[in-house]
């Protein structure tokens, strides 16, 4: 068995890893290792070939691969240790058991962040009635399928969820040949980003039917239609307006759930509502030594959130491996009326930096007052044009207001006009 | 006329209104910012999209190598960009930002390679 030493051990060299550990690094961690079950770093970005990252980090539209080497470029250059082919198991307090090849490998850690990511809701999740053909596929597979391996997924495809992978996925088999006969969603409103809509259905003619559902898959070995019926304010399928959509494959894109197993293993309990562990402004977790970014924490619309947030990680466990993080007192966040959640779930109120607060609106809106309260004063607000729950807002609370917190703070949004 | 344009520029998503008679003569309104501007006015006379796909790549560790187009090239000559691929195939190594086919179409861009795929070592 192998045993290793580092100041700092990241799980996961995909976006957030691969930002967390060049900032550790460049805030005074020495050894730095991240650790990847895949062959290569990179993670999803390597089969997200469509262009749009980067243009809040970068200022310029990248495409995933591309995004993706410019971290594992810098990674190489201060010389990071990268562990592919590698899993991890367990989290036996401040060991990181993995195995790979060569065995069972023992890490010991200063402090540990985990950026494993997510993984996509499937059928069995939904529970859609029907027989069990192929061509059932979640989005993210049909996408590695065919920009990984060069796979055909199917030819005349219909897609349940309007989730951004779902919507870049309707391009990709459309202009591969294949015809995209509607993307169907079960809310009222979009799922993922409006550019996502207008460059990937509406450009293409791909018919968006919100307030729908599949309510039915028949085929025996392969798919041969799913039957679409549109939903009720309840959201219960009103059957005898269904419609039968002749079709030999069904993508699914109905959201991301933290793929947080080996988080449990360290007995650290997730979140209701994210699934993620909940964590400070540093992004430490309720176990001072594990921290926690990217799309294992909350599922991020934006890379470039990602990689701000995982630096923030990133910088944070290197003070705690070196033993520089002193807690402080630590203040709740709550989401308020019309917020779904609070990232992060807590503020340490000793930091000696403006606190961002991200978060996401229930409902989509326009005019929109964002505000974050405690204690009754006002410590930080914001006035959009338009919301929607598809898109991370921020608010940023200033520093200055810390250390006279007046017990939790609120985050609510309010809209002039509600579009749902 | 008028069109209604959602700016996809960044992730604001504004919704923009364009009202124009000609080239030289569009208001808009409803963009929070200025960098969407240029985009507007496009859509209405030039709709252009990056292009994005995969070419198959021979003696990597991956079969696919994604590309893109080094800009935006117009809405109408997407599905022959796609086309136009179907019969190349790379030989490893191939440089991230590396030319695989100079002015594709004849648009101007050049269609480039995104990741850097070494030899494959047996």
């Amino acid at each position: 068995m192998k045993e290793l030493l580092y100041d700092v051990a990241i799980v996961g060299a995909g976006p957030a890893g691969l930002a967390a550990a060049i900032s550790a690094k460049q805030n005074g961690a020495e050894r730095v290792l991240l650790v990847e079950r895949d062959i290569r770093a990179g993670g999803i970005l390597q089969q997200c070939i469509h262009a749009g990252f980067g243009l809040q980090y970068f200022g310029e539209e990248l495409t995933g691969p591309e995004y993706a080497e410019r971290f594992a470029d810098k990674v190489k250059a201060e010389g990071i240790d990268l562990l592919t082919e590698t899993t991890a198991l367990e989290i036996r307090e401040k060991v990181l058991v993995c195995v790979n090849t060569s065995g069972v490998v023992h890490i010991h850690f200063g402090a540990l962040i985990l950026a494993m990511g997510c993984r996509e809701r499937t059928r069995a999740n939904l529970v859609i009635p029907g027989s069990r053909p192929s061509g059932v596929y979640t989005a993210g597979t049909a996408q590695k399928l065919i920009n990984i391996y060069g796979h055909k997924v199917g030819k005349e495809v219909v897609i349940l969820g309007s989730g951004d992978i779902g919507m870049i996925m309707a391009r990709r088999l459309t202009l591969e040949g294949a015809k995209v006969k509607a993307v169907v969603e079960l809310m009222p409103f979009l799922a993922g980003l409006q550019r996502n809509k207008v460059q990937c259905l509406d450009d293409f003619g791909i018919p968006l039917l919100l307030s729908h559902t599949v309510v039915n898959i028949t085929g025996v070995d392969r798919v041969e239609s799913v039957t679409v019926a549109p939903v009720d304010e309840n959201k219960r399928p009103i059957l005898d307006k269904a419609e039968v959509i002749p079709c030999d494959t069904l993508l699914l894109s109905v959201g991301l759930i933290p793929e947080n197993e080996l988080t449990l293993t360290s007995g650290l309990s997730l979140s209701g509502i994210t699934k993620g562990a909940s964590v400070n402004q540093f992004m430490q977790t309720e176990v001072p030594y594990i921290f926690a970014c990217g799309n294992v924490l909350h599922v991020n619309d934006l890379v470039d959130n990602v990689s701000r947030e995982s630096e923030q990680a990133g910088k944070y466990a290197a003070k705690y491996a070196a033993g520089a993080l002193a807690a402080g007192e630590s203040i709740k966040v709550e989401a308020g009326e019309g917020i779904r959640y609070v990232c992060p779930q807590s503020i340490d109120a000793s930091a000696d930096e403006d606190v961002n607060l991200f978060f996401r609106t229930i409902v989509p809106g326009r005019d929109t007052t964002l505000i974050a309260t405690a204690g009754g004063e006002v410590l930080a607000r914001k006035k959009l044009t338009a919301t929607t729950p598809g898109a991370m807002e921020k608010l940023t609370i200033s520093k200055d207001k810390l250390a006279t917190l007046g017990g939790a703070v609120t985050v609510s949004a309010t809209h002039g006009e509600v579009l749902a | 006329m008028k069109k209604t344009i959602i700016c996809t520029v960044c992730p604001n998503g504004c919704e923009v209104v364009a009202e124009y008679t000609s080239k030289d003569d569009v208001k808009l309104s409803g963009n929070r910012c200025k960098r969407g501007i240029e985009y507007c006015i496009n859509e209405c006379f030039d709709p252009k999209r990056t292009f994005t796909s995969s070419v198959a790549i021979k003696g990597a560790a991956r079969r696919r190598m994604p590309v893109r187009t080094t800009a935006p090239i117009p809405k109408a000559q997407l599905f022959a960009c796609a086309e136009t691929l179907r019969g190349v195939t790379l030989e490893a190594p191939v440089a991230c930002g590396q030319v695989v086919i100079p002015n594709v179409l004849g648009s101007g861009a050049d269609l480039v390679a995104c990741m850097s795929l070494d030899k494959k070592e047996d």
